[in-house]
């Protein structure tokens, strides 16, 4: 009787055991990690303001030819959120030194909330839903061992409209407090977009990036193929600095992190507000809710303490700074919005992996769980 | 009325319920009957991952949820009852022969010609062509099986490219160890063969991205690619005969087998299994696993439960090297891992800044080290329930067993890894001798060391006789070493702490002493000024003879 419950609990994870063995004898590679050639994979988004979703990754990595990869994935989070994502990747491509990347991607998402400005309070979001089509590519070369240049472009189709949460909102609540969606902002834009980024990377350390420098310049244009409503251009900088603890193993290190973007539209044409840098996601001021704070700048610090707690796995505690601006003139010591936070990263033999986190600010906490590094 | 109270009156009330007499007048059971004939059982699969994911993660949840365990342990913290014992021991403490297990090395010494031969019956004939009638492509070790012209089937695996004779001679070394400790291994040899005189059979399939085809002569020239290759031409490789009877499938560490009756002992309380883990420290042997297991149906009619894989011992982790982690945590360990993120990373584990190509004498001993080994935290790769329940006694069982492979027989055994670098072979034969004497001394300084106990009567002087095993192996000096004993009959003190400096005890008989006598012994080093913990020999003297009726060890 004493071991009941170990007894009840081997019998219910059983179900597990046989899936297990099955999947090992059906799909024999599936567990090899990195070292398998294709598989599938159950895909699980969590956060956001759709809640959760979830879908499948589908991946080659010797299709057609050793050096070209494929990449399904498709999430379905409700009636009203769905995102398919394809991408192609050819290595070697030109010489050994080339990458081509290609990538369409489709999607709707839904309850989108807008707050422009960095002052705004959560009475001052509006709602609007979005449909997203996209289909691009990017050409990486590498220049030098620490230098790398990108050439990209795309096609990028998107499609405003009311949201339906707002409707919902008003029957629930009368009195919920936020802003009617601007009207004439509602429409379809088709933008092209091409742009160049210069990565120098001079920081090392494999699988754990633990010391050195990597600065990022990004230059970006854009134009509207709908109406003659939108030209504009985009420059980032960032600059991220890795630091080992000088009396511990290279393996404890801080991170730093500065970056600076701003958008300028070009003869005296217009931005449109989805292509204004923003704050508040999976990767900067990440206690905030998506993108809480958008404006024609934006100027993040992000400082993080990472550790392993296994070969395979980092502990993080970070702190981020971050504000938006519409004139350079504006940004101010006491304009900050912070978030802190900690999280785990799984890291693979190649480098990172994966990264949970649990930020918090002073008006909300979020998971976040992703499979693309902070920096 | 206390806790600790009401708990001694429960425990007292509980162990006079059970038997009282820790010996037999019987005869004592030197094998278990679980060869009897049963029908032939359908073969199980064997499970790369899953293994591994069981024992790591549901294994360890499913622990604490079982209170047996839980109470058993908190009051063999406490000190209020022992540690689940094994289940198939006999009242001397040891391993009745079984399907699973016979005596060898330890109880009946075998020559350094027995030890260097092992379990081998037969080498494959390279004087004709092989015929390959099974490979496979993929995986980390990839080989093929063979027919000789004499009929007799081998799998046939190679060394990584890096590392020459390091997977090979690894595999034959832990095979014999393993072998003369007592367990069933398949047979395996080193094997130097000419490439050119291997065919391929009709019909045999390689699986590549998925699909099936015919094997080819450039499959056959791409798996051997990486062997290593002699002056002669000859290419070098481990042959492992085909066992006798038939496979059907890997046994558990852990449960029994459900469609084998004779499998009635639970494999986490088997004593041999809970004593690998001692062996398995002293070679590294970090891939135990249920998947390296094999089970074979004999001619005889019941199953036989064999060892097998020993590629990822001594300095070898499959075709590469052991990285410093192995032995010393399991790969995905809570303890360790809750402990560095606790302390912010001022933790620094042991293994975690060794850079294992510093350590690498040779590539063909790999990674192997004295240094490392911390005997009583050796872990395998993965949890092993089996391993995970060995109490101090099952430790001692496998501490004997190590210890008994002499300076001679270590460098027998490891010769037949015919390492070509005499360095290379002397760094091992140095190692494991180390390695063997650091294991020795741990383990028979928690527990009482005295063995092989003899008793003789003549006329009214009964003469008990036993080996103090750290003496004889050497790990303490006799001249430092006096034993204790005190005598009881019937429960009543007949002679007490009397000294002697020699194994061996002298008691006058009397016509009032009981049937069994029983004779309370403590080892006394003077170098560890310490005294060990104590063995209680339980002699019978009846009608029936002079005997040992049972050994208690005291943890």
């Amino acid at each position: 009787m004493l071991a009941l419950p170990s007894y009840l609990f081997h019998f219910t994870t059983r179900p597990i055991s046989y899936g297990i063995k099955k999947a090992e004898s059906i799909v024999p590679g599936l567990f090899e990690g990195e070292r398998g050639d294709f598989g599938v994979f159950p895909l699980f988004e969590l956060g956001g303001e759709t809640g959760y979703s979830y879908g499948l990754l589908l991946f080659h990595r010797n299709l057609f030819h050793p050096e070209h990869n494929l990449r399904i994935e498709a999430l379905f989070g409700s009636s009203r959120y769905n995102d398919f994502d394809f991408g192609y990747t050819v290595n070697g491509f030109i010489s050994e030194k080339g990458t081509l990347k290609m990538d369409a991607t489709y999607a709707n998402t839904p309850e989108r909330s807008l707050f422009l400005g960095n002052n705004t309070t959560l009475s001052d979001r509006s709602y609007f839903d979005r449909e997203d089509l996209k289909a691009g590519f990017e050409f990486d070369y590498k220049l030098t061992d620490r230098l790398q240049f990108q050439l990209y472009g795309a096609y990028d189709r998107k499609r405003i409209t009311e949201s339906e949460e707002e409707e919902e909102l008003y029957e629930e609540d009368e009195d919920d407090i936020f802003q009617p969606f601007p009207r004439d902002l509602f429409g379809t834009t088709s933008l092209v977009t091409t742009g160049g980024r210069f990565v120098w990377n001079g920081a090392g350390g494999r699988p754990r990036v633990n010391r050195g420098t990597r600065v990022i310049t990004d230059l970006k244009f854009g134009k509207s193929l709908t109406n003659d409503d939108s030209h504009f251009m985009k420059y980032l900088v960032e600059i991220n600095q890795f630091v080992p603890v000088f009396f511990l193993p290279d393996s404890r290190r801080f991170g730093i992190k500065g970056k600076l973007q701003k958008a300028e539209p070009l003869g005296e044409k217009n931005i449109p507000f989805f292509e204004l840098p923003s704050l508040g996601n999976a990767d900067d001021l990440r206690g905030f809710r998506t993108d809480r704070f958008r404006d024609a700048g934006s100027l993040l610090f992000t400082a993080e303490y990472r550790y392993p707690m296994w070969s395979f796995a980092d502990v993080v505690f970070f702190i981020d700074e971050g504000q938006v601006f519409n004139d350079y003139s504006e940004i101010g010591i006491k304009d900050f919005h912070t978030s802190y936070g900690f999280g785990f990263h799984l890291i693979s033999s190649k480098g990172f992996a994966l990264r949970s986190e649990l930020a918090f600010s002073r008006e909300t906490s979020r998971f976040i769980l992703v499979i693309s590094p902070n920096f | 009325m206390s806790l600790a109270a009401l708990l001694s009156a429960v425990l007292l009330m509980l162990s006079s319920c059970s038997s009282t007499k820790p010996y037999t007048l019987g005869p004592v059971k030197s094998f278990d009957p679980d060869t009897s004939r049963i029908p032939m059982p359908e073969e199980t699969e064997s499970y790369q991952y899953w293994d591994r994911i069981e024992n790591t993660v549901f294994y360890q949840i499913e622990k604490p949820l079982d209170l047996n365990r839980v109470f058993r342990a908190a009051g063999n913290g406490l000190g209020l009852n022992a540690s689940k014992q094994a289940d198939n021991i006999n009242v001397l403490d040891e391993v009745p022969e079984s399907s699973w297990y016979t005596y060898r090395h330890f109880y009946n010494p075998m020559t350094t010609e027995e030890l260097a031969k092992g379990p081998n019956t037969v080498k494959p004939d390279t004087s004709g062509y092989w015929n390959i009638f099974s490979a496979k492509l993929s995986g980390a070790n990839p080989g093929f099986f063979i027919e000789d012209e004499n009929g007799n089937r081998f799998l046939i695996k190679f060394d990584g490219p890096n590392y020459p004779e390091l997977t090979t001679s690894a595999e034959v070394i832990g095979t014999k160890i393993f072998y003369a400790a007592g367990y069933y291994v398949p047979e395996s040899t080193i094997v130097n063969f000419n490439p050119d005189k291997v065919r391929i059979n009709d019909g045999v399939m390689v699986e590549e991205n998925g699909e099936e085809r015919q094997m080819t002569m450039e499959d056959y020239r791409q798996i051997i690619k990486v062997a290593a290759r002699n002056e002669d031409g000859t290419r070098r490789a481990l042959a492992s005969k085909f066992v006798n009877g038939i496979p059907v499938g890997p046994w558990d560490f852990k449960g029994t087998r459900k469609d084998d009756p004779n499998d009635r002992v639970k494999h986490e309380h088997r004593r041999e299994l809970r004593g690998m883990r001692v062996i398995s420290s002293w070679l590294n042997d970090t891939d135990r696993r249920d998947a390296n297991t094999m089970s074979v149906y004999t001619d005889g009619g019941y199953i036989q439960h064999l060892v097998q894989d020993f590629g990822n011992t001594l300095g070898a982790n499959g075709t590469g090297i052991h990285q410093p982690i192995y032995g010393q945590a399991y790969l995905i360990d809570p303890r360790y891992m809750a402990l560095s993120a606790v302390t912010l990373g001022l933790y620094v584990k042991p293994w975690e800044e060794v850079d294992p190509r510093e350590f690498i004498p040779h590539p063909s001993v790999g990674y192997f080290r004295t240094e490392t080994l911390r005997p009583g935290r050796w872990v395998s790769a993965h949890p092993i329930p089996a391993f995970e329940n060995m109490t101090l006694r099952d430790a001692y069982w496998g501490a004997k067993h190590v210890m008994s492979f002499r300076d001679d027989d270590i460098s027998a055994i490891v010769e037949t890894g015919e390492l070509s670098n005499s360095d290379a072979e002397k760094y091992l034969i140095k190692t494991l001798i180390e390695r063997r004497d650091i294991i020795g001394r741990y383990w028979f300084s928690k527990i009482n060391p005295l063995d092989k106990f003899i008793v003789r009567k003549s006329s009214d002087i009964l003469t008990l006789k036993f080996s103090d095993l750290g003496v004889d192996y050497g790990l303490f000096s006799a001249s430092e070493t006096e034993y204790r004993y005190t005598v009881k009959s019937d429960g009543d003190v007949v002679e007490e702490n009397l000294m002697i400096d020699t194994p061996e005890i002298l008691v006058q008989i009397s016509d009032f002493f009981d049937e069994v006598i029983e004779i309370e012994i403590v080892t006394l080093r003077k170098s560890r000024n310490a005294e060990e913990k104590d063995i209680k020999v339980y002699i019978a003297n009846d009608s029936r003879g002079v005997r040992v009726a049972a050994i208690k060890r005291d943890e």
